[in-house]
C-alpha cells in the first residue's frame, strides 16, 4: 500500500516537475523497477540495456534493476520483457538517478496518469517546453489554442474561433516556425485572419521553443518554434492497436470524431492511419447567436514506415480540409460601418441557430507529403534526409456586390517543396553535434477569375541554407551554441495599377546564432540561460501587400524597401523542483529587434467611392519587447495537486517609445485536481477545477487601435472524469464531462479581431468519449 | 568509414534532388499572373438633379477610377435653386472596362439587397421621399424627389447599402441609423441651395 502511495506520488511528481540531475566522473548509476502499465505488477527478468554503451542489467523478482559505472550524458536506455513491447527512454544523466522506472506494454496514454517520458526534464539550455501527454490528451477535440496555451507566455491570435495562429511571446506569424511532422509548415501566414492549417489531432508531441535560440529550423524563427510531432512507430509491436474519440459540444451544437490505428508487421514494418472529421454549427455568446461562425473539417494522414539493418524510411501523407464561416458581422463596407458597429456594440446579424455556412467565409486545404530516410550506422552516427512536399489552397468567399455571385475574392495555391538533409554526431556521451543543409523552392500563384486585384502578388521563392550545432556536458554545465546561413530569392510578378507587368527581384542573407548555457545547482536548482541572434528577411506581404481588409476597415500597403529585421534575444530560466512537493519555472526576456516591421498608421484617410479607410503602411523601426513566464506545480497532498501559469509581458517601439500593437495582456491560469481512489474498473478518476483570469492591456497604441482594449476577464471551467480499463481485454474506456466558461461570462479578447464585433462563446457543456485498445 | 561514404551518397542524392526541384521552378513564365477585370469596382457615381418646374439641371459627380488605390478622386459639386423640387436619378459606372459597365442595372436588378440613403448635412435646409420600389415593395432609392427650402450650404451624402434591414424602424423612410449591412458606396458633395 505504501509502496503504491510513493509510485503514485512519484508519478504525480513526474506529471510537472524538471528532474535535474548533479553530476559527478564516471561513477553514475541509473536504477529502477520495471512495472505492468496496467496493474503495476513487477515484470521480472526484463531486459534493460543502455543502447550507446551495449551494457545493461537484468531485472530482478521485484522489477528492480541497476546499472552503474556510467558517465554523465544523454543515453538511450531500453527495457524489452518477453512478450512486451520494448520501452525507450532517453536519459540526460547528470547524477545518480534510482527512481528511472519503465512501464512495458503502456500502449495507453492514460488521461490522468503521470507521463513516463520525463516531460519537463531540461536536456536542452534553450526556454524549450515540452507538453506532457495529459495535456495533450485533454486538449483533444479542441482547437489548437487548448494545447498550446498551457505554455506560459504563448497566446493565440484568433478571428473567432475557428482561425488561430500561435504567438509567442508576443510574436506570431511569419516570426514563428510551426514545425509540422519534422517539416517547415507552409501555409498562408502573412494575414492576421489566416489561421495555421494543422490538425492538432496528428500531433503527439508538442513543444514549444520560446525565442530566438532554436537557429536550427531555419530562418524567420525570430520569435521561436511550434514543434508537433508523431509519436514513434510501433515496429516491434504486432498487436493491432489504436484510439477512438467521440466528442460532443452543446455550443456550436457539434462535435469531432476521430480514429488513430497503428500497427507493427514483422518488426520490419509498421504503419499508422489518422482519421479526424468535425462539424459546428452556429456558436453562441451569452446574450446572441453568432451567426455564420460554424466550421466543418476532415483531416486524414497515413504513415508507412520500414527499418532494416540501421535504416528506416518513412512516408507520410496527410491532408487537412476545412471550411469555416466568418462572423457575418464582421464584414464591414467602410469605416463608417466600423464605427457604427462599435457603438451598436452587438452584431447586427442575429439569427436562429444554422449549421450552414455562408459568406464570407474561407475554404481551405493544406497537403503534406514527407519521405524521410535515417541511416544510423551506430550509436554515434545519424544521417536523415527529409523531403517535404506541401500545397497550401487558400478559397475566401466575401459578401459581394452580387449576391448571387459564388466566385472567391481570393483564391491562392501556395506550392512548397523542401529538402532537408543533417548529420548527428555524438562520438562521446558528453558531445552532441549536428550538421545540415536546408533547401526551399516556393511557388505563389493567385488563380484567375475572382473578378477582384489580388490583395498578394504570385511569387516564387528560392532558399537554401546550413546550420550546424553543438551540445557539450560537463559535469554540472550544460553547454549549447548553433548557427545557421540562409540565402533567399524572391521573383514577384504583378499588375500595378496602371496594369502594366511588373517583376521585382528580392535576394537576402540571413545569418542566426545562438550560445546557452544550463547550470544545476544541485538536483532541485537550475539555471538556464541563451542568447540568440536572427534575421528575418520581409514576406512578400509587407513588401508588396495593397489593398483592403474587410475585417477591420484599413487599407493595407506593403513597401518594397523594407529592410531584414534583426533580433537579439536574452532568455533566462531558473527551475526548483522538489519532487513530491512543489516546482516552479520562471523565465524572463528581453527581446530588442532591429529593424522591427509593423503596421503603422499613417495621417492619410484615404477617400474611394467605398467610402474613407485609414491607410497603414508597413514601416520599420526598432523595438523591444520583454516579460516573465511563470509556471508551477504544488502537492498539496497525494490525491491533490495545484498548477499554475502566468504571463506579464511589453513590447515598445523605441523610435517613439510607443506601445506596439496587439501585445498579450498579463494573464494568469491556475487549476485544481483532485484524484479519486480508484474503483475496481474505474481507475483514474479525477474532478479539476481550472480558472484563467485575463487582464485589460492597458498599453496599447492609441493611434493605430482602432478601438480601446476590452475589459480583462475572469473564467471558470469543472472538469470529471473517469476510465474503464479492461486489464483482460488491454483495453479501455475513458470519459470526460467539463463545462467551459461556467457562469456563461460575457467577455471579449483583445487578441481576438472579432473583439470589435461581438463577445466571446458562452458556455459550453462537452463530453468526451475515449476508447482505446 | 562506412558513414562517411553514406554521407556522400546522400548528399549527392541530395543535390540531385535539388537540382531537379530547382530545374522544374526555373521557369518564370510559369508564374505570370492574370489581369483581372475588376468586376466589384464602382469608379463612378453621378446624381443626375431636374427641377420639375423651371431652372436648370444638376449633375454632381464623383470619379476614382484607382478604386482603393493612391490616386485622390475628381468630385463635382453643384448648386441647387431655393424651394424647389428635384427628379434625382443616380447612376453607377465601372469606366475601367470598354464600353464602361452600368452598375446601376444590377443594382435594381437585386433591388432587395440595396438601398440608397440621402442624408443632409448642417445647413442644407432639404429632405428626400423615393421615388421606386424594389420586388417587396419597399424603397430602392436609385430614383428619388429632392425637396429643397430656404437657402444653405452642407456637406451631401449618399450611401448605398448592401444587405440592409429595409424593415428596421424607419429604414424605408430613408433614416440610415438602423439599416446595419454594409456600405458598398459612400460618397459626400458639397452642396449649396441659393
Amino acid at each position: 500500500m505504501s509502496d503504491s502511495f510513493s509510485l503514485f506520488l512519484f508519478r504525480l511528481v513526474l506529471i510537472c516537475a524538471p528532474v535535474h540531475i548533479f553530476s559527478q566522473n564516471c561513477t553514475l548509476s541509473i536504477s529502477g523497477r520495471v512495472l505492468d502499465e496496467h496493474d503495476q505488477q513487477p515484470l521480472a527478468l526484463t531486459e534493460v540495456y543502455i543502447r550507446e554503451l551495449n551494457r545493461g542489467a537484468v531485472a530482478d523478482s521485484s522489477g528492480a534493476y541497476s546499472i552503474g559505472r556510467l558517465c554523465p550524458g544523454i543515453y538511450t536506455v531500453i527495457a524489452s520483457h518477453i512478450g512486451c513491447e520494448p520501452v525507450v527512454q532517453k536519459i540526460d544523466l547528470r547524477q545518480d538517478e534510482d527512481h528511472f522506472n519503465f512501464y512495458p506494454e503502456h500502449h495507453t496514454e492514460l488521461l490522468s496518469e503521470a507521463n513516463i517520458v520525463q516531460a519537463k526534464k531540461r536536456t536542452t539550455a534553450y526556454a524549450e517546453v515540452k507538453l506532457s501527454p495529459e495535456q495533450i490528451e485533454s486538449a483533444r477535440g479542441n482547437a489548437l489554442d487548448d494545447l498550446i496555451e498551457n505554455v506560459s507566455g504563448v497566446n493565440t491570435l484568433k478571428n473567432g474561433n475557428a482561425i488561430l495562429k500561435p504567438v509567442i511571446h508576443g510574436l506570431y506569424g511569419n516570426r514563428i516556425v510551426t514545425l509540422n511532422q519534422g517539416v517547415r509548415q507552409e501555409d498562408q501566414q502573412w494575414g492576421l485572419e489566416h489561421g495555421l492549417n494543422v490538425d492538432p489531432f496528428t500531433a503527439e508531441q508538442v513543444s514549444v521553443i520560446k525565442g530566438a535560440s532554436a537557429v536550427r529550423y531555419g530562418s524567420g524563427a525570430v520569435g521561436g518554434v511550434l514543434k508537433l510531432e508523431a509519436a514513434e512507430l510501433p515496429y516491434n509491436s504486432k498487436k493491432f492497436s489504436g484510439k477512438a474519440y467521440l466528442i460532443g459540444n452543446t455550443n456550436g451544437r457539434g462535435g469531432l470524431a476521430a480514429l488513430h490505428l497503428e500497427q507493427g508487421l514483422n518488426t520490419k514494418w509498421a504503419y499508422r492511419i489518422q482519421l479526424t472529421g468535425q462539424l459546428m454549427g452556429d456558436r453562441k455568446a451569452p446574450d446572441y447567436m453568432l451567426t455564420n461562425t460554424g466550421n466543418r473539417e476532415w483531416n486524414g494522414a497515413v504513415t508507412i514506415g520500414y527499418t532494416h539493418n540501421n535504416w528506416e524510411t518513412q512516408a507520410y501523407y496527410s491532408t487537412f480540409n476545412t471550411e469555416l464561416g466568418i462572423l457575418r458581422s464582421a464584414h464591414i463596407g467602410n469605416i463608417t460601418d466600423f464605427e457604427q458597429a462599435i457603438e451598436r456594440g452587438e452584431p447586427f446579424y442575429q439569427e436562429a441557430f444554422d449549421y450552414r455556412i455562408q459568406n464570407p467565409r474561407q475554404r481551405l486545404t493544406h497537403q503534406l507529403g514527407k519521405l524521410k530516410t535515417t541511416y544510423e550506422p551506430n550509436a554515434h552516427k545519424k544521417i536523415e534526409l527529409i523531403y517535404g512536399i506541401q500545397h497550401n489552397q487558400r478559397l475566401e468567399y466575401d459578401i459581394r456586390r452580387d449576391s448571387k455571385d459564388q466566385r472567391p475574392a481570393n483564391d491562392l495555391d501556395l506550392f512548397t517543396q523542401t529538402l532537408e538533409l543533417s548529420y548527428q554526431w555524438n562520438p562521446t556521451p558528453q558531445h552532441l553535434s549536428e550538421w545540415g543543409l536546408a533547401g526551399l523552392l516556393q511557388v505563389n500563384s493567385n488563380n484567375a477569375g475572382t473578378g477582384i486585384r489580388p490583395l498578394l502578388p504570385n511569387y516564387n521563392r528560392y532558399e537554401g541554407g546550413a546550420f550546424i550545432t553543438h551540445r557539450y556536458i560537463l559535469s554540472s554545465w550544460l553547454w549549447e551554441a548553433g548557427l545557421r546561413y540562409d540565402r533567399q530569392y524572391t521573383l514577384v510578378q504583378k499588375f500595378n495599377l496602371q496594369n502594366q507587368l511588373v517583376r521585382p527581384e528580392f535576394s537576402f542573407n540571413s545569418l542566426a546564432a545562438s550560445l546557452g548555457a544550463t547550470y544545476s545547482f544541485n538536483t532541485n536548482w537550475q539555471l538556464s540561460s541563451s542568447l540568440g541572434y536572427a534575421y528575418r528577411p520581409p514576406h512578400v506581404n509587407e513588401l508588396m501587400s495593397e489593398g483592403l481588409h474587410h475585417g477591420a476597415a484599413t487599407i493595407e500597403t506593403g513597401d518594397s524597401t523594407l529592410q531584414p529585421e534583426r533580433s537579439l534575444n536574452w532568455s533566462n530560466t531558473l527551475s526548483i523542483n522538489y519532487p513530491g512537493q512543489w516546482n516552479l519555472e520562471i523565465t524572463a526576456y528581453v527581446n530588442p529587434f532591429l529593424n522591427f516591421i509593423y503596421l503603422n498608421p499613417q495621417q492619410e484617410v484615404r477617400s474611394t467611392i467605398r467610402g474613407t479607410f485609414p491607410v497603414y503602411l508597413y514601416s520599420q523601426d526598432n523595438a523591444i519587447l520583454s516579460g516573465v513566464d511563470l509556471s508551477g506545480g504544488l502537492s498539496v497532498s497525494p490525491k491533490l495537486d495545484y498548477t499554475l501559469t502566468g504571463s506579464y509581458m511589453r513590447g515598445f517601439n523605441n523610435s517613439d517609445g510607443d506601445d506596439l500593437i496587439l501585445m498579450p495582456a498579463p494573464q494568469l491560469a491556475h487549476s485544481l485536481s483532485y484524484h479519486f481512489k480508484d474503483l475496481k474498473t474505474f481507475k483514474n478518476n479525477f474532478l479539476s477545477i481550472s480558472q484563467k483570469l485575463v487582464a485589460r492591456q492597458q498599453h496599447f497604441p492609441e493611434e493605430a487601435d482602432l478601438v480601446p482594449p476590452p475589459e480583462g476577464y475572469n473564467l471558470i471551467g469543472i472538469s470529471i472524469g473517469s476510465e474503464l480499463v479492461s486489464t483482460h481485454t488491454k483495453s479501455s474506456w475513458a470519459f470526460t464531462f467539463s463545462i467551459e466558461n461556467l457562469f456563461n461570462t460575457s467577455y471579449r479578447d483583445y487578441l481576438n479581431r472579432f473583439r470589435y464585433y461581438a463577445d466571446q462563446t458562452g458556455t459550453n457543456i462537452q463530453l468526451k468519449l475515449k476508447y482505446e485498445f | 568509414m562506412n558513414s562517411k561514404s553514406v554521407i556522400m551518397k546522400n548528399s549527392l542524392m541530395s543535390c540531385g534532388l535539388a537540382a531537379l526541384l530547382l530545374a522544374t521552378a526555373c521557369d518564370k513564365d510559369d508564374n505570370k499572373p492574370t489581369l483581372e477585370n475588376e468586376e466589384e469596382l464602382i469608379t463612378t457615381v453621378r446624381v443626375h438633379l431636374e427641377p420639375l418646374d423651371s431652372g436648370s439641371n444638376v449633375i454632381l459627380s464623383f470619379i476614382d477610377p484607382d478604386g482603393d488605390g493612391p490616386v485622390s478622386p475628381t468630385i463635382q459639386n453643384g448648386v441647387l435653386q431655393d424651394s424647389t423640387d428635384y427628379n434625382v436619378a443616380v447612376e453607377f459606372l465601372n469606366a475601367t472596362k470598354n464600353p464602361p459597365e452600368d452598375i446601376t442595372e444590377e443594382v435594381r436588378n437585386e433591388g432587395t439587397d440595396h438601398q440608397l440613403f440621402y442624408v443632409f448635412g448642417q445647413g442644407l435646409n432639404m429632405d428626400f421621399e423615393y421615388q421606386d420600389t424594389d420586388s417587396q415593395g419597399k424603397p430602392i432609392g436609385l430614383k428619388a424627389l429632392f425637396h429643397t427650402y430656404e437657402a444653405g450650404s452642407g456637406d451631401f451624402r449618399l450611401i448605398l447599402r448592401h444587405q440592409p434591414n429595409k424593415s428596421a424602424t424607419g429604414v424605408s423612410e430613408g433614416t440610415l441609423d438602423n439599416a446595419g449591412g454594409d456600405t458598398d458606396v459612400e460618397v459626400t458633395f458639397a452642396l449649396a441651395v441659393q
